[in-house]
C-alpha cells in the first residue's frame, strides 16, 4: 500500500493550502500571545516564568522563524517601509502599549500609583531602545541581504 | 473575469471539466475556477490546457482592450 505522494495537490490546492496553513500560523502566534498576557493578568502577583515558560518559548520560536525566514529572502513586510522613522516611531507604540500593559498589571497587584507609574516610565524606557535597536539592526541586515540578492547575477550574465 | 474562450474552446472539444482536469493533471475545481475568473493559473497549466485543446496562448488567455 503506497502512502506518500511527492504531492496530491494541484497548483491552485497548494495556494489554498499556503494560506490556510499561513492562517493557521498567525492565529497560533496571537493567540500564544494572548494567552501569555491572559496568564499574567489572571494570576497577577502569584504569575511566575515557568508558569507560561512553555507558551513563551514556542512564540519566540515562531517569532525568530518567521523574522530569520524574512531576512534571509530580502523581505520586510507588505505595508510598512524599513525606515529609521517608521523603525522608531513602531517602537515607541511598541514601548508604551507593554508599558500600559505592566503598569495596569502593577497597579491591579500592589495598588500603588507612583508604582504602577514608575513601572510605566521603566518598561516604556528600556523597551523603546532595546525595539529601535532591535528594528535598526533588522532593518540594516533586510537592506544588505536585499542589495546582495538585487545583485546576484543572472544565468545569462557574461 | 470569465474566461469564456476557455470555457467554448472546451465545450467545441466536447469536454467536461472534470475530463479537462484529469489530463492536464489538476483537479476539476481548479478549471472551475479559471473558468469563473477566481483562479489565475500558472503559465505552466496555462500552456498545458492550450495543448490539450489546440488553441494557443493568445487564443484562450489574451484579453484585448476593446473585448
Amino acid at each position: 500500500m503506497k502512502w506518500f505522494k511527492k504531492s496530491s495537490l494541484d497548483e491552485m490546492q497548494e495556494l489554498r493550502l499556503l494560506k490556510i496553513e499561513s492562517r493557521g500560523f498567525w492565529i497560533g502566534f496571537i493567540g500564544l500571545f494572548l494567552v501569555i498576557a491572559a496568564q499574567i493578568v489572571i494570576y497577577g502577583s502569584e504569575s511566575t516564568r515557568e508558569m507560561y515558560a512553555g507558551e513563551f518559548i514556542v512564540f519566540l520560536c515562531m517569532g525568530i522563524y518567521l523574522i530569520a525566514g524574512c531576512l534571509r529572502n530580502g523581505i520586510w513586510d507588505r505595508h510598512l517601509l524599513a525606515t529609521p522613522a517608521v523603525n522608531i516611531s513602531l517602537s515607541l507604540l511598541a514601548a508604551a502599549v507593554t508599558g500600559l500593559f505592566n503598569a495596569i498589571v502593577s497597579y491591579r497587584n500592589y495598588h500603588n500609583a507612583t508604582t504602577a507609574f514608575v513601572v510605566f516610565i521603566v518598561y516604556f524606557l528600556m523597551l523603546s531602545a532595546v525595539i529601535s535597536v532591535t528594528l535598526t539592526v533588522c532593518s540594516a541586515l533586510y537592506r544588505r541581504r536585499r542589495k546582495r540578492l538585487e545583485e546576484e547575477k543572472d544565468d545569462e550574465a557574461d | 473575469m470569465k474566461n469564456l474562450k476557455l470555457k467554448l474552446a472546451r465545450m467545441e472539444k466536447d469536454l467536461s471539466q472534470t475530463e479537462l482536469a484529469k489530463r492536464v493533471g489538476v483537479t476539476r475545481q481548479t478549471i472551475g475556477m479559471v473558468e469563473s475568473g477566481d483562479y489565475n493559473p500558472t503559465l505552466n497549466l496555462c500552456i498545458q490546457i492550450c495543448r490539450e485543446l489546440g488553441k494557443t496562448l493568445d487564443d484562450l488567455f489574451w484579453e484585448d482592450d476593446t473585448a
